[in-house]
């Protein structure tokens, strides 16, 4: 493979698992912020008050975790990231485990307290 | 009130179904003209997942919790508000990053997209999480809007 060609190949696989990781960081605060929000009132309040609406600071949070992750993960370029299929599965599935979480953890709670 | 609803029913399903044609532009090693509705289809679907995030969200804000949300908390099936509805606004933060990254992807892999099939692998898994999730989001809100009507008939 020429060379050029190779770096421009080094550059897309690494973008995938720059986002992936972007994603899956994403997820992950998503995921944990909502839970311990609705576990302790005080966290919720806490959200409501910086922005007027707790999901509104949830958004902008998690925009701010993809934003920070990728723009560091472009600059560091790790090379062992030539993997994208790997790195997109690994993305999905950590997608679809949040999903699962904040399902089962809403219809738990609706479960203890009917509301 | 019920026209941001429409819009940001009508949004999210183009973003859907924008995904699912790049899906389909990416089955066959896309040449010249392929690659560039897979571009076009990538933009389109990532812009449209962000309007319907900003639609869906002023909603949201503004109308759901005082106007929709009591009356499904009234009516008989008031866990589609709280399973389906606080599972649903958190889910939805998930869709603008996904279609963000494969967008991303799309428009830096574009040429080299016909013949590497391991980039057109992880593009496959990534827009079909991203409609997947899309898809997702359509069946909860059918749900929430099932409990606001059961509400309403009481």
């Amino acid at each position: 493979m020429p060379r050029e060609r190779e770096e421009k190949s080094s550059r897309v696989y690494l973008s995938m698992s720059v986002l992936a990781v972007a994603n899956i960081l994403t997820v992950i605060s998503i995921v944990v912020l909502t839970i311990v929000a609705e576990l302790f009132p005080p966290v919720k309040e806490f959200l409501n008050r910086l922005t007027g609406h707790h999901w509104i600071t949830k958004g902008l949070l998690a925009l701010a975790v993809f934003s920070i992750t990728a723009g560091i993960g472009a600059l560091v370029r790790r090379e062992e990231s030539r993997d994208p299929l790997g790195w997109s599965w690994f993305a999905g599935t950590v997608a679809f485990v949040g999903v699962i979480v904040l399902f089962l953890f809403f219809m738990g709670r609706f479960i203890v307290h009917p509301s | 009130m019920e026209l941001l609803v429409a819009a940001h029913i009508a949004l999210g399903e183009l973003g859907v179904f924008a995904f699912f044609w790049l899906i389909v532009e990416l089955m066959h090693g896309p040449s010249d003209a392929g690659v560039l509705r897979a571009k076009g289809a990538a933009l389109a679907g990532t812009a449209l997942f962000f309007a319907a995030w900003l639609v869906g969200g002023v909603y949201y804000v503004v109308h759901y919790g005082s106007i929709i949300k009591p009356v499904i908390q009234q009516g008989t099936w008031p866990w589609t508000h709280s399973i389906f509805m606080e599972t649903k606004e958190h889910i939805f933060l998930f869709l603008p990053f996904f279609s963000f990254a494969t967008l991303a992807q799309v428009w830096q892999g574009a040429e080299r997209l016909e013949k590497d099939s391991k980039l057109r692998g992880g593009l496959y898994v990534l827009a079909g999480v991203t409609a997947l999730l899309g898809v997702l989001m359509t069946i909860m809100g059918y749900f929430v809007s099932s409990g606001f009507r059961h509400g309403l008939v009481l």
